[in-house]
């Protein structure tokens, strides 16, 4: 099953001189299980994309299908909802969300919507503030607002993680945290999908963040579809990314400055681990001749 | 959507009357006023109707737009016009009840209704012309030789910019405070008056928290360049009259003059 967007539209203020087409024919597919990243310039669309995922707006043409179910066409309430409910959103700056008097109450707001009964609340609550590692003895009780920046960004976050999505969306989660906390993240999403196979789809303009963690990359540009596969290939597209206000990974921006100056690697490569290996056989073949 | 709302009305265009100074607009629209509730005269209302139309027409807005911004006054309107119709004393046309319906009624109905038409009319096509940081800018300046008497012109007018500025901020924050609420399954909008209240608590708690940290962070910036309010403040981009402008109350003091002179010498 997978998500699937099919030539979704959408203008922004319509017959208004403001009119402005955001998604012009965008055919995408999140299939169940990856890790999905969304990148794209400031404007390119990539917000308004991620809010067609579950429905939180209507596309003027197109169809957006859940797991089958088409949340525009389905007659089928309470399936549509479902549908929706199926799909998490972690927006921009989550932390601005936070509501409640206490962290507990905050990050319970969501199952309790979903009809949880209180025991399962708990527990919801407990595993999600274990999983974004906030102590629950020391920081159930305590406002959210008397928090860090990145402590009240951990329990925004949690308080989507508590609904137990089948797709978790990320618009960039990272956004203003510290390369520690940015690195905390990153390792949170990536045992979120390896443990409870969640699908991931991140938004990010950091192709560094893409590379780590993606298996699939979606390049938008201009409200269109740039470039969409594995990272390995949509990376060799250089001239498509740089068209789209975007750099390929530092890591494979350093392949490519290696190849020209000589030495025999290739530039395909976007992770740390590989490329040393690749650079160590590289300078080794070389020394022996 | 709630994005999907135009600052203050403005329209942008490039129309004579977009080029307009806004100050000479202002005064001009107040004189325009004047003439149309000081100079009762039945050829004075269709000369004021014929400027009104001929505005609309210069200003390149489409008059769906101006017809859009009458709307909301359409009761008024139509209560006015009723009130006038069996109020004004007059050959009687024929009887309801205890009321009289008029000829003179309708005709004084119709012209009060007329007024208020125009008086809306052109006041929203100063707002679709003009930006509201022109609108506001040209306000500081008229008001300025009130200052004297101790009316505070600038920081009224830098207190219209700021919330005029953050209007669309605000909405977009709301819009997006909204939609992840939605996302964590609350049901905004539904159910009786409590719960519907109470669905609005997580919107309203972050919406004000975010409203209070902007103000904050704007004051910190505004203080960090050294703002002190208007005392001794020079503009980036100060206002100044063009040809357009003079040309345009040349033409708007003669058109004053032939009013009252109709006026003057036709008397009904």
């Amino acid at each position: 099953m997978s998500i699937e967007l099919k030539d979704i539209s959408y203008v922004y203020m319509p017959k208004t001189p403001f009119e402005h087409l955001a998604l012009d024919n965008v055919t995408i597919t999140i299939p169940d299980g990856s890790i999905t990243a969304i990148a794209g310039h400031t404007g390119s669309g990539k917000s308004t994309l991620i809010q067609h995922l579950n429905g939180l707006l209507q596309p003027a043409a197109g169809t957006v299908a859940i797991d089958g179910t088409d949340i525009w066409q389905c007659k089928d309430k309470s399936k549509v909802k479902a549908a929706k409910r199926s799909v998490g959103m972690v927006f921009q700056y989550p932390e601005h969300q936070l509501f409640e008097e206490t962290v507990e109450a905050d990050i319970a707001f969501g199952p309790k919507n979903y009809g949880c009964s209180a025991d399962e609340i708990a527990t919801r609550v407990r595993d999600a503030m274990a999983f974004v590692r906030l102590d629950y003895e020391k920081y159930s009780k305590r406002s959210p607002f008397q928090l860090s920046g990145g402590q009240m960004r951990r329990v925004a976050i949690a308080g989507v993680v508590a609904l137990k999505p089948k797709y978790l969306v990320l618009d960039e989660p990272t956004a203003g945290l510290d390369p520690q906390g940015r690195e905390d993240l990153l390792q949170r999403i990536r045992e979120l999908h390896a443990k409870e196979k969640t699908t991931i789809v991140i938004v990010s303009h950091n192709m560094d963040d893409i590379a780590r963690l993606a298996d699939k990359v979606i390049i938008l540009n201009k409200g269109k579809v740039a470039a969409e596969g594995k990272p390995a290939d949509v990376f060799k597209m250089q001239e498509i990314i740089q068209q789209a206000g975007l750099e390929v990974p530092q890591i494979t921006q350093i392949m490519e400055k290696l190849q020209q100056a000589g030495l025999s690697v290739n530039s395909d490569i976007y992770i740390m681990d590989k490329a040393v290996e690749a650079i160590a056989q590289a300078v080794r073949g070389r020394s022996r001749c | 959507m709630l994005t999907d709302i135009t600052l203050g009305q403005y329209f942008p265009g490039n129309s004579l009357l977009h080029r307009m100074d806004a100050r000479v607009k202002i005064v001009l629209l107040f004189f325009y006023i004047l003439a149309i509730f000081v100079l009762d005269n039945n050829y004075c209302y269709a000369l004021n109707t014929a400027f009104a139309l001929a505005a609309i027409k210069m200003s390149k807005i489409p008059p769906v737009m101006v017809l859009k911004s009458i709307k909301p006054m359409w009761w008024i309107l139509l209560f006015t016009f009723i009130i006038q119709m069996f109020t004004i004393p007059g050959e009687t046309l024929c009887k309801l009840w205890i009321f009289n319906l008029t000829y003179e009624g309708i005709v004084r109905g119709f012209i009060i209704a007329l007024r208020l038409v125009l008086l809306i009319a052109v006041s929203s096509l100063l707002m679709f012309t003009t930006s509201p940081l022109m609108l506001t800018d040209a306000l500081e300046i008229l008001f300025a030789p009130l200052k004297k008497l101790g009316f505070p012109a600038h920081e009224l007018a830098m207190m219209m910019t700021i919330a005029l500025r953050f209007i669309p901020t605000l909405l977009e924050e709301t819009d997006k405070i909204i939609k992840a609420q939605k996302s964590r399954g609350s049901d905004i909008g539904e159910g009786n008056f409590m719960v519907k209240a109470k669905s609005m608590i997580p919107i309203l708690v972050p919406l004000f928290i975010s409203a209070f940290r902007r103000a904050e962070e704007l004051a910190m910036a505004m203080e960090a360049r050294s703002y002190r309010g208007g005392i001794g403040r020079t503009r980036m981009k100060a206002m100044r009259m063009h040809k357009l402008d003079f040309l345009a109350i040349g033409i708007f003091i003669i058109y004053l003059i032939i009013l009252s002179g109709i006026r003057i010498c036709m008397p009904v």
